[in-house]
């Protein structure tokens, strides 16, 4: 239909080498959208400028929903018409990211045909992503992606699209079921996903163990991390055959294990389970030959986000240990009490951990009926400005006879 | 750089962002380039008062650099204040922070994830700044390269990145890798007292 419009000769680097480039891709969208085709133009004049030429403008989206389309303009839309709206649609993905090829058809030819052709999959969000429509083509967008069974994504100050590691469907390391729990948040808090009302974006991501695939640690305002309560169960005759095929278990695995709770005689190996901080580096590395057992549940950590606005953070231990298993009352109703604390204490445009940080742990913990713990910092207080409430005298700090 | 990939010690997450919102992981990866930008961004006094809205602009900001200039209908921005955030340009174009010529890229070094053997960690800054070169910035490849290439020969067996760094302390890191040390390396906006040695024990 349309041939190429630009000169893109910087661009045109990118498509050298042995790996894929970009600059293919977005060609070959470019034989049948303008879009595309003025995508590589207005690529190709910031790499020759050296700025960008997006910017942010009016709110857009479908009825019945506050979020799931972002606006994206260009700010050169004389220069490049087709990219006078290059808004973003963000469809919630299944847990895990499981899809049929003929799904990933369906949803590719609506897009061919409604859109840009451009999707880089899944964001950093965890939405599905398709990029570059314009605005009037968004109710029929809607309508064809809802008619066969998919939704909008959250964006904006909501509930964004939880996501999770595939987790018990391909991983024999997950201590939780990460794609029922994904999906169970996600029904529970439609309402709040669609329509936003929150102070700030709210995260919720699941991994089924502390390798955390989906680095729920980094960027989810509520970390969820599978875990055990029991020993690691050892196969000594696996323990021997990694031995067999050179591994050096003693550099390798006992000393690198943080809390130096394993040791191996060159025949036997014994893990100390009171001591293992289950951190997985040694299930890791000799998966044949342990394995976590006994009871399994969760770690709550709470508060990670990127630097914007005073400075990353990573989450920090809210709820050492939680039961997770159907229909996950507890965990629903923990979550709807965090979110009602944050909204009471929150200025606009605070995340929750940033809010947890000002107003203190402890009124975090008391509103969501969450006890103190070791496990939640990694040090006490060194400082002796110590706060104290009345009711601690009697309930705590209880006189005793001399 | 797929030799040294084959050469080193476990994985290492290469992350790019193209703004400071570092979207994905890219503050806890095991190299990870970030765009900067590095000036006060210039007010359109004219512009600000068409299009934007004052309020908003002034709240957008997160070090409070920005006050009201009623003189101007506009607003003035704080230059001490300022580190360059770009969030008042985000909701008022006038404010315009694009700048080809001392826009940049700095690379930060030692994040990671998982738990496994450490805690997870930032990355944290290793080369604060390159001019932006496309469309195939030599310098910061050759850059990329050099960390990768030292880290993938001192480290030992499943070492990351940040690991390494951790085991043989920043100042040998310096060393190896033979980038220099400025004044931006020390964290002089919010986290210095946690990032200050406090301990005669260093390695020359
Ligand atoms: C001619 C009269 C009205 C019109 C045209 C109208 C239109 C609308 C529209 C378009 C929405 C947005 C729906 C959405 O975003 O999901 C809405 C939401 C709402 N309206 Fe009305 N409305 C009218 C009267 C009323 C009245 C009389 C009430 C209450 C007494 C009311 C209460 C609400 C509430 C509570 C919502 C929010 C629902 C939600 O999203 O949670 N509306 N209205
Ligand atoms: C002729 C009368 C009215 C008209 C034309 C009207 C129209 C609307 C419209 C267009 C919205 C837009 C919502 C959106 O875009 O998301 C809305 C929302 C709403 N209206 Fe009305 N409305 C009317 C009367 C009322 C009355 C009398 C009430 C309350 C007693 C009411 C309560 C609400 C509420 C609570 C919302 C939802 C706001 C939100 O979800 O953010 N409306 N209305
Ligand atoms: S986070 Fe753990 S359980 Fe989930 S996919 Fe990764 S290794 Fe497997
Ligand atoms: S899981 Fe970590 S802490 Fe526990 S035994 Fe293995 S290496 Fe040690
Ligand atoms: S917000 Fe920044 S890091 Fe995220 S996609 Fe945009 S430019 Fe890249
Ligand atoms: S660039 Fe950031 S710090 Fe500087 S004035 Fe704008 S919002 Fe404030």
């Amino acid at each position: 239909m349309s041939k190429k419009k630009h000169e893109t000769p910087m661009l045109d680097e990118l498509k050298k080498g042995p790996w894929p480039s970009f600059v293919k891709e977005i060609e070959k969208a470019a034989v049948k959208s303008e879009t595309a085709n003025d995508t590589l133009g207005q690529v190709e004049k910031s790499y020759r400028t050296r700025r960008g030429y997006w910017k942010h403008g009016g709110i857009v989206g479908v009825l019945g929903y506050g979020g799931g389309v972002i606006g994206r303009y260009t700010s050169l839309p004389e220069e490049f018409p087709g990219v006078k709206f290059f808004h973003t649609v963000r469809i919630n993905q299944p847990s895990g990211w499981f899809y049929t090829s003929k799904a990933l058809r369906e949803i590719c030819d609506i897009w061919d045909k409604y859109g840009s052709g451009l999707t880089n999959i899944h964001g950093s969000t965890g939405d599905l992503v398709l990029l570059g429509t314009n605005t009037e083509s968004l109710e029929a967008i809607f309508a064809e992606y809802s008619s066969r069974g998919w939704d909008l994504g959250g964006s904006g100050s909501a509930m964004r699209t939880p996501s999770c590691c595939l987790g018990p469907a391909r991983c024999e390391w997950s201590n939780i079921n990460t794609l029922e729990i994904n999906y169970q948040l996600t029904q529970e808090f439609q309402d709040e996903l669609h329509r936003p009302a929150f102070p700030y974006k709210f995260k919720i991501k699941t991994s089924g163990c502390a390798v955390d695939c989906v680095a729920s640690i980094a960027r989810a305002d509520l970390s969820i991390i599978g875990t055990w309560r029991g020993k690691i169960q050892i196969d000594q005759s696996e323990v021997q055959n990694y031995a067999k095929k050179g591994m050096n278990i003693n550099a390798e695995i006992v000393n690198m294990c943080p809390t130096q709770c394993i040791t191996y005689d060159g025949k036997e190996m014994k893990i100390d389970d009171a001591e293992c901080s289950r951190c997985m580096h040694c299930i890791a590395k000799m998966t044949k030959a342990l394995r976590p057992s006994g009871e399994r549940g969760a770690t709550l950590l709470m508060g990670s986000k990127a630097p914007i606005v005073v400075g990353s953070l990573l989450s920090w231990v809210i709820v050492p240990f939680i039961k997770l298993e159907p229909p996950y009352k507890e965990l629903k109703e923990l979550i709807r009490k965090m979110i009602e604390w944050w909204d009471e204490n929150s200025k606009p445009r605070e995340r929750i951990g940033e809010v947890i940080e000002i107003k203190g742990m402890r009124s975090f913990l008391e509103y969501i009926g969450v006890p103190p713990s070791p496990a939640q910092v990694k040090w006490p207080r060194k400082d002796p400005f110590i706060f104290f409430k009345d009711e601690d005298f009697e309930k705590v700090f209880k006189k005793g006879k001399y | 750089m797929s030799t040294c990939a084959a050469q080193s010690t476990n994985k290492v997450r290469l992350a790019v962002a193209c703004c400071v919102n570092m979207c994905g992981a890219v503050h806890c990866s095991d190299i990870a380039l970030v765009a900067l930008h590095t000036k006060v961004p210039p007010i359109d006094h004219e512009r600000v008062g068409k299009i934007c809205e004052i309020p908003t602009v002034i709240s957008s900001c997160p070090t409070r650099a920005i006050s009201p200039d009623p003189a101007k209908k506009s607003v003035k921005i704080n230059e001490e204040k300022c580190m360059y955030c770009g969030n008042c340009f985000t909701v008022c174009p006038a404010i315009d922070i694009h700048n080809p010529e001392s826009d940049g890229v700095a690379i930060v070094v030692g994040g990671k994830i998982g738990s496994l053997r450490s805690a997870p960690k930032f990355s944290k800054l290793a080369i604060p700044f390159f001019y932006n070169e496309p469309p195939r910035w030599p310098k910061i490849i050759a850059a990329v390269k050099n960390i990768l290439e030292v880290y993938a020969k001192n480290a030992r067996k499943h070492e990351r990145v940040g690991e390494w760094i951790d085991r043989i302390g920043w100042e040998k890191f310096f060393k190896l890798t033979g980038i220099e040390f400025t004044f931006q390396h020390i964290d002089d906006f919010t986290f210095m007292r946690e990032t200050m040695r406090t301990t005669p024990a260093f390695k020359w």
